[in-house]
This record gives C-alpha cells, structure tokens and sequence, in this order.
C-alpha cells in the first residue's frame, strides 16, 4: 500500500531509485542525480537525503538492537504486567491448552459465555480434573469487584451441598486474570438439555427440587446467588443437579439496571431486581420458578422484542402456565400452582424459603423414591402415601435411574473423560562437578565441596530427581560430552558450573541445560558475600527449580529453612573435610584423620556449626568409633534438625550396636523426610528393612535408591542383596552382574552373587566366586557361603578342609572372633549338623550384634528356623518380631 | 497434545491457515504468541539469562519452538509465525516502555539527541533513554508504515523478529529481493525521521 506522503511520490519508485543509487559510486551518483533534478527536483532531494543518510543508518540499526535488549531486560527484571490482553481485544485466547496456571495443566476448553470461558484442567497436585473459569479481563481491574468476587466465591467455597458446585479456589494468575478452580463434572446444562427436547414431570420436579435444596443450603449460610438459569445448572451423569457459578453474580453490580447484567439473564431477573432494589432469597427462587417454568413449557414466562419490553413484561405481565400449549400435555394443577407461586409479583407472596417450597414440590407426589444421597432432608412422605411408597420404591428407582440416564447422559463426541492418572511432575538433573576457576589447583576442594553442598540442597526439593553427586562424580574425567553424561545418568538437566572464590565473596556462574533439547535453557552468576554461602546455594536451587517449572511446595521450604550466615572458616574447613572424607586418596585411615582435623577447626571456628558435627559423626561411624559418632550425630541435630546425614548415621548405628532396629528405621526415615532426594538414607533404609525380613518393603527402597542413581554399583549390589535374601536367587544373580559391570573391581557383588548361585545349586560358579572374594580380602577371611556351598554340594571333604581352617583362625585371633563363629554355624548347617551350626551361632551372638544382622534372612540358615534355640537367638537379636 | 479436536486448533493449523491467507488466522495466533512470550520472559525473570540485556530475537524464536511444540513444519511455517511474532514482541517491548515513560516524564516523545545515543548504546544499565529509543522508533515505524506498509512489516521481520531476508520473503510473500530493497531504504528513512525534527 502505497500513498503519498509529503508530496506525491511513488514510494515504489523511491525504493527503485534509491536502490539504483546506494550501489552506485559517489561520482556517478551525484551526476544521475542531478540528470533528475532538473525533472523532478522534489524526488531528487528525497533521494538525496535519504541516500545521505545510509551510511549513518546502517550504524544506528547495527547498535539499536541494544536498545530493545535493554527495555526488554528491563521489563524482565521490573516485571512489569501490562493488562495482557488489551490487544486481544478483551477476550481470553482461545487455545490455551498445556498452558498452567498455578498447579493446574489446561487441557481443553469447556465453553465461554458472557461471565468469562472455562476449561478443563488437571490439578497437578492432587491429580484430579478441576474446572478453570476464567472472568473476562474488563473485571480485573476494578478493585472494588475483585474484592466483592473474592468474598463471594470464598464464601460459596465453604459450601457443602451435594447439589452445589464444589469450589476448590478462587486464584489469580500474574497477569491479574481471575478465575476460579472448580470441581469438574462430567454432564450437560440444563439449558443444553432443554434444547433438546421437553422433560418428563418427574424428571422436572427432581431437578427442581435438588436446586431448591441446593438455594437452601446456600441461604442457610447467607449467600444469595443471584444468577439463577438453565445454563447455571448442571445435571451429571448420574442424574446429579449440581448448581454453578455462585459469587460470580455479584460481579455484575445488580443494582445496575438491564444493561449490567450479561445478555440473556434478565429473563430471569426479579421484579425487585429490575426495580433495582436489593435482591434476597426470594429473588433466587423466583428465579428457580422461570427455570420450572421453562421446564414445563418449553418457553419463557416474559417475553419481549426488546430488553425493555421484557423488562416490563416481568414487571406487569401475569405468568400463564396453565393454558394449552401445542405438542404438550398441559401442566398439571398442582404444578402450576408452584410456579405461579414462585412467580407473585410480591416477594412476600412467593415462597419465603427454599425449605417451604421443598415441602411443596416433595408433596407433589411425583417421585416417592427414598433420597438418593443423606443429608437431603427433603422427603417427608405424607404419612397416607406410605405404602405406595414403599412397593413404588422397588419399581422407581430403576425407571428413574434409567429415564435419566438415557436424558441426561452427555453426548461427549470427540471429548475425552477426564483422566486422573497424570502424575504430578518431577524434573531429574545432574549437577556436574563445579570448575575451579581460581587458578588455583589448592582451590579444588572448594568447588568440589561447593558441587556436593549445592547437589545435596536440590535434594530437599520434592520435584527433583536429583542425581547424588557420587554418582556424577564417577564421569568427572571421563571424555564424553555433557549430553552423553547426562544420557548415561538419565536425567533431562544439567548444571554446568564454576565456582571461585574471589576475595571476601563467592561466585558460582552456572548454565542449565535441556538434554532433550540440546540447549542450554540459561546462564546465571550468582555472588554472594562469603558468609551467605548458604543463601547462595538456595538462590541456585530455586534459579533451577523454577528454571526446569518446578513448584516447590510448602514442605520443600520448610526443608530448606532458613539460610544463616556462616563463619567462612568454618565452611571452608568443613569443605576440606569433606572432600577428603568422600573423594580422599587410597590412604583411607590417614585421610579420615585428616578429615577429622578438618572437621574439629572447623568447630574451633564455630562451635555451634553442625555441619560439622555431622562431619564428625560420619566419619567416626565408618572407622568403627561408635560413641564418638553417636555423640557428634546428636550434637549436629540438635544444633539443627534440618540436617539429614546424621540420622542416617545414627540409624547404622542403632542397628548394629543397639539392636534398636524400629529406632533405626525410624531414624532413616526422617533422614528421607528432611531430604527426599537422599538415595543413600533409602539404601540404608534398604538394607535394615532387609534384615528385618520385610522384603518387599527393602526391595521397594532399594529400587528408589537406584530410581536416583541406577549408575551406583553400590545401590544395585544393594538391591543383589535384597533378592538373594528374599530367596530371588535369579535376580539376585542378574543384579549382582549389573552391578560388577558398573564398577568391575569392586569386590562385594561377586559375593552376592556366588552365595546366589550356591543357592541355585551352581555349586562351580558359587565356589569360584566366593574363592575370588576369599583371595582378594586376603586370603584370611572366611566366607560361610564357600563352605556351606561345599557341604551342599557333597564335598564333604572340602567342607571339612574349611572348617578346619576357620577354627585355626579362631585360634589364631582368640576364640572370640563372632565372625568366624557365624561362618562355622553356616557350614555346619550346610553339612547338616544342626546342633553343631546351633552351638556356633549362640557363640556368635554372644560375640554381639555386628555379626548376627543378617540372622533372620540368611538363607544358608533356613534349615534351622523351626529349632527354638535359632528363635532363642533371634530374640536376642530382637528379630523375632 | 490436541491433535484430535478439531474445536481446539492448535499452532500448525493456524499456522497452514496463515499460509493459505487467512488473516483472522493472525488475530487468533496473537494472543497465543504475545502470552508465551510474555510466560518465557516470566521464568527468565528468576534470573536464569545475565539480567542486562535479553536477546529479543532468541526468545521470539524460543516461542516459536515451545508453541510448536516439536511439530515445527518447514521454514516457511516457521517464518509466517516468526512474523507474527515479531509484531507481538514490538507490542510487548513498546507497551513496557511507554508504560515507565509515563512513569518518569509525561507523554510526548522528544526527538532523539544523536550523541545521547552514541553514549547511551554501549551503556545499556540505565535503561531510560532506551526507553526513548525505542518509542522513538515505534513512533516512525507507524509513520513509515502508513507510507509503506510492506516496509513497515519488513522493519517489524527483520528487527523486532530478527528474521533473515528469506524467512521475511516467505512470511510477507514478497522477493527476497523486495526485502533487501526495502530494508536499505526502511532503515535510512527511519534514521531521517528519528534525527530530524530539531531543524524544522
């Protein structure tokens, strides 16, 4: 489209003109310019000025897309809300499906009218169908109307009635849109099914009456819905009247005539209503007696060519409901008298309450089934119509069910049932080890310390499937990609960082990455002051969680409370101690040491850190110092019973030393409770759960352990365990393989798995195995399972050889060494001899806890569990629950 | 997904709608576009891009992917929706700004002093005179849009969309020649009229 605009240029030719000139060089330029001015000297000053101003525009628009960036940022950080839709001409986008709006997932759209549109959507939370009604975007502003609407729907929320519409929320999203979450139900309008076709009588005073009932619930409260129609109330599946839309009438102010109300409504406005006094209970039931009416007759009681002549009909015109009509029988007496009651003029001459006209419509005598649900008062038979009433009773309820049924069913052509199984989402990403950007290669353990803090923060946080940073570890100097990491740990986010500790603040820059996308989704800096760290690791934790759309609940908060500040040496100690603790050098006893050096300056700096303790605690449980640990792991929790780790601490400990095995339990689930991402609180939960021989419950946590992290060795040869105790002896084999393959030179599932196999009767692959094991724990040890396996599979001789051996070293290490005792008691049981494997296993138990755990499941003891004394043992072991 | 509910059209058909010229296609994807831009730009507002400036044409583009939603036809799909988005995001950018210009000074856009933007373009932190910038610029761009509409889109592609000259071809069903052309000269006039008023 063309048009002239200083002058009558033909901007085509312009555009011709000066993309003939800008190529040219200056010299030829100037001369074809002036060949034009002497023909049209206006063109060729346009030209002229135009072309001068090339060069320095081609500068400007190469710059200026800084400033849109800028303003854009700008409005990113302001986060300003422009009334969304003033361009969308005012109404609700059509399609809004997959769109969410707090906890609920749009999925379709339901239907719009005057008062706003509504979809179907899933509450992600509770997983289950809600109806969204939005209000149109003219009532967000006002803020005399949001408040009126609030107090509306919060008090039709309170309502419960089984013929109203459940009202779960009333919400707004950031953009200032209102809508109001809603139980969904599955059936049609009755303004839907009126277009259908005439309704039986029955049907009608059923409908009428659950709707009065549902008017005298709300009345009873005080609520006056005001908006009283067909297309407010829903008939369900079932035959269920439920009535819709309270407290959004008082959006439209009703004192306001005609032209406030949305179109189509003032059918059903009272006299009062029109007359633009105060609406009541009465105003709701003179609404109810149009609905009936309409029912009855298939037409409207006012009518009018225009809204005016409506409104006057309602105002003077007397309701004709008794006079024929074509194509239906005429209404009966009795009916006609409830409507032209609900219809006086007069508000005192109607009904005065939904409960009078309950009386009625039950005295009407058309249904005399019993009521359908409790809590409906509404039938009180007349006493003479009992007895009819009761043989009714058996035939009615299936015409009534039925009739309704084949009326009221919703044709849902091509409209799905709404399905609950949506799960709530959870989001899974792996947090790579942190690149230490000091420059300093003594700096390492900071950003590997800053890596496992940050990782075990995102573990609090429900909606994350976190991978523990062990398990993420094992690539940090592999070659694959990010992308190929992130396969192999199968998850569908990473975070990508560095640390650096820059004077008196730390730094951490990080990117997300989208896997399945390929793509980083964003990078952030985040800088804190030293003492903040732990602001600076939450401040990452939700950047990420919301990042990846996840909404942390209530609970995820409460988990990761407050962030104090912290001393710096302290944490930079505690980092120090950790970092040796977990990734420490071949030199295990002398990096624990140091470990604990760490971790007690760590106290010198602050004493109140319980980090530290914790520090403390795990250390001391895994070198065998069970009081000091015991005494540390109480110390960080009641210095701060938010932390985890010492519990799973203490439940180790409580098994082993105190055979308190329910305080055990116990304590490794509320080390889940306060981090529900922590895959090794459910391995340990595993393992007791196993040696309590509640199977199935082990074999359910072991799988959550690995549902973490199914690349941990540790956590699949875990889950061996838990089949080759619970007799799986094929799965214990196949989990063990996995988990030789995961990390070939540990040592500990070739055992599981030759134990399996000496169950399964593979007597050469079993000894083979245990041989190995046998070999590489250095030849001293005895493994019940080699002998057992012998004696099982008739080398006697073998099984001898063995024995004697273990007893040398009884005497060898003094005759208390419960472990080897427990051994002899397995290779007597497997030869048979159940008085000898009795004796040897009260020695072992006698020798205290540690040896006897497994007692209760071990499978190379079964033969002995009728014998009271293996009960006998059991009990001291209290595991004869 | 909405696949099979002919009642609930999804992006791909608006999109095969656009394509095959129906207009009212546009008013109805608007909204979809302008409030997916404005949801991106919500969850980067929790600071997951460097808070000092944003890649407008990333986003559009990144709309684009989301609300196709791995269903993204060919190139030329994507530039009749890029185009709309580029209207979209010109809306949202010129809305935010005039809404802090009202803020800070009253109405009235004060023609652009030159130096003040060569200053201002390196700085971006101190967003006010962008501000000015940039409804300086929506303002010509309509003026330049009703002297030539096709030029006034061409800006809009390239620009606000940061569309290459093929996909403002394809969107605009114009040559690519035409948006070279037009650009040059859209750019030029926009530099004239945005300069310009102080002489007169």
């Amino acid at each position: 489209m063309t048009r002239a605009a200083d002058g009558p240029f033909d901007w085509e030719r312009v555009e011709r003109l000066f993309d003939e000139l800008v190529a040219l060089p200056a010299a030829n330029r100037a001369a074809l310019l002036e060949a034009l001015r002497s023909d049209e000297p206006a063109l060729a000053g346009e030209l002229a000025s135009l072309l001068a101003c090339a060069p320095l525009a081609d500068d400007f628009f190469r710059k200026l897309p800084h400033a849109s960036a800028a303003v854009a940022a700008d409005l990113v950080r302001s986060g300003s809300d422009s009334p969304l839709l003033d361009r969308a001409s005012g109404v609700w986008t059509d399609d809004h499906p997959g769109s969410v709006v707090a906890q609920y997932r749009v999925e379709d759209q339901l239907g719009r009218g005057g008062m706003g549109v509504v979809y179907r959507a899933t509450d992600t939370r509770l997983n289950r169908p809600v109806a969204l009604k939005f209000l149109p975007p003219h009532h967000w502003v006002d803020g005399r109307a949001r408040e009126r609407f609030r107090l509306e729907a919060r008090a039709a929320a309170a309502l419960d009635h089984p013929n109203i519409c459940t009202v779960h929320e009333v919400g707004e999203t950031p953009e200032g849109a209102l809508f109001l979450a809603m139980a969904y139900y599955e059936g049609e309008t009755l303004r839907e099914r009126l277009t259908r076709g005439p309704l039986e009588l029955d049907a009608v005073v059923d409908i009428a009456a659950q709707a009065t009932s549902a008017l005298g619930a709300a009345h009873a409260h005080g609520i006056i819905h005001r908006d009283v129609k067909p297309g407010n109330l829903m008939v369900t599946a079932d035959g269920t009247v439920k009535l819709l839309d309270f407290g959004l009438a008082q959006l439209a102010d009703v004192t306001v005539t005609a032209s406030g109300q949305t179109p189509g409504t003032i059918a059903y406005m009272s006299p009062e209503q029109v007359r633009g006094e105060r609406a009541d209970a009465r105003s709701d039931l003179w609404a109810l007696g149009v609905v009936l009416f309409e029912m009855l007759t298939d037409g409207r009681p006012f009518v009018g060519d225009s809204e005016a002549a409506v409104l006057h009909a309602i105002l003077t015109r007397q309701v004709d409901v008794r006079g024929p009509r074509t194509g239906r029988p005429p209404v009966p007496d009795d009916m006609a008298h409830v409507v032209e009651r609900l219809l006086r003029k007069e508000p005192a001459e109607r009904y005065q309450s939904a409960d009078e006209l309950l009386d009625d419509l039950s005295s009407l005598g058309r249904i005399d089934a019993v009521p359908r649900r409790a809590g409906l008062r509404w039938f009180r038979l007349p006493r003479m119509r009992r007895v009819r009433a009761q043989v009714a009773a058996l035939v009615l309820p299936a015409l009534v069910a039925s009739a309704i049924g084949v009326m009221y069913w919703r044709q849902s052509a091509g409209r799905q049932s709404p399905n609950a199984a949506t799960e709530a989402r959870v989001a899974s990403l792996a947090v790579l080890p942190f690149k230490n950007y000091s420059g300093d290669s003594t700096q390492e353990y900071f950003a590997n310390g800053m890596t496992d803090e940050v990782t075990s923060t995102l573990t609090k946080i429900e909606g994350l499937r976190v991978v523990p940073h062990q398990s993420v570890r094992k690539f940090e100097h592999s070659d694959r990609s990010v992308l190929q990491i992130a396969q192999k740990l199968d998850v569908r986010y990473v975070v990508d960082g560095s640390v650096l500790q820059d004077g008196d603040s730390i730094r951490i820059t990080a990117s997300l990455i989208d896997v399945t996308r390929k793509a980083p989704i964003g990078m952030q800096r985040f800088v804190r002051g030293r003492r903040e760290v732990l602001a600076l690791q939450h401040e990452l934790a939700l950047a990420i969680a919301r990042a990846v759309e996840i909404e942390l609940t209530p609970q995820d908060l409460e988990r990761l409370g407050d962030a104090p500040p912290v001393n710096p040496d302290a944490f930079d100690n505690y980092l120090k101690g950790t970092t040796l603790r977990d990734y420490g050098t071949s030199e295990h006893w002398r990096d624990m040491s140091v470990a604990v050096d760490y971790f007690r300056r760590a106290i010198a700096a602050d004493s109140g850190y319980a980090l530290a303790y914790a520090g403390l605690a795990s250390v001391y449980a895994f070198s065998g110092d069970v009081t000091q640990a015991r005494e540390f792991a109480e110390k960080a929790i009641g210095l701060d019973p938010k932390l985890a780790d010492p519990y799973i601490v203490l439940g180790v400990l409580r098994q082993f030393e105190d055979l308190d095995w329910a305080g055990s339990e116990s304590a490794f689930r509320q080390a889940i409770r306060l981090n529900p991402g922590s895959a090794e609180a459910y391995h340990e939960l595993s393992m007791l759960l196993m040696r309590r021989n509640k199977l199935d419950q082990a074999l359910a946590a072991a799988q959550r352990a690995l549902h973490f992290a199914h690349e941990s060795a540790r956590f699949q040869s875990g889950l061996a365990e838990v089949y080759y105790h619970a007799g799986r002896y094929d799965e214990a084999v196949r989990a063990a393989a996995r988990a030789q393959s995961l990390d070939p030179s540990w040592i500990v599932p070739v055992g599981v798995q030759a134990a399996a196999y000496g169950q399964l009767g593979k007597y050469e692959e079993a000894v083979a195995g245990l041989k190995k094991v046998t070999e590489q724990a250095g030849g001293d040890v005895c493994f019940g399972e080699l002998g057992f396996s012998y004696a099982r599979s008739g080398q006697r001789v073998r099984a001898l050889e063995f024995l004697r051996a273990c007893e040398a070293g009884l005497k060898k290490h003094g005759q208390r060494d419960p472990g080897l005792a427990y051994a002899i008691a397995k290779v007597h049981a497997g030869l048979g001899n159940r008085e000898q494997a009795l004796e040897w296993l009260e020695r072992a138990a006698e020798g205290g806890p540690r040896w006897m755990i497994y007692v209760r499941v071990d499978p190379t003891l079964v033969s002995l569990h009728a014998e009271p004394r293996f009960r006998a043992v059991l009990k001291k072991m209290r595991l004869d629950e | 997904m909405n696949d099979g509910d002919p009642r609930t059209p999804n992006v791909s058909t608006l999109l095969g709608e656009l394509r095959a010229g129906d207009t009212s296609a546009v008013q109805r994807l608007f909204p979809l576009v302008y409030e997916e831009l404005k949801r991106i730009a919500q969850i980067q507002r929790q600071g997951w891009l460097d808070a000092e400036t944003l890649n407008t044409t990333a986003l559009v583009h990144e709309t684009y992917v989301k609300l196709a939603r791995g269903r993204e036809g060919d190139w030329r799909d994507r530039a009749h929706f890029l185009a709309v988005a580029a209207t979209a995001m010109r809306s949202i950018l010129v809305d935010h700004a005039r809404g802090r210009s009202r803020a800070k000074r009253g109405h009235g856009r004060a023609p652009l002093d030159l130096a003040a933007i060569d200053e201002v373009i390196g700085e971006p932190m101190e967003s006010i005179p962008d501000i000015d910038v940039l409804l300086a610029l929506d303002g010509a761009l309509d003026r330049l849009s009703e002297l030539s509409e096709r030029q006034g889109r061409i800006v809009e592609c390239r620009f606000f969309g940061g569309m290459s000259v093929d996909e403002t071809a394809e969107a605009l069903a114009i040559s690519p020649a035409s948006v070279k052309r037009g650009w040059a000269m859209a750019r030029a006039w926009l530099y004239r009229e945005l300069t310009a008023s102080r002489e007169g």
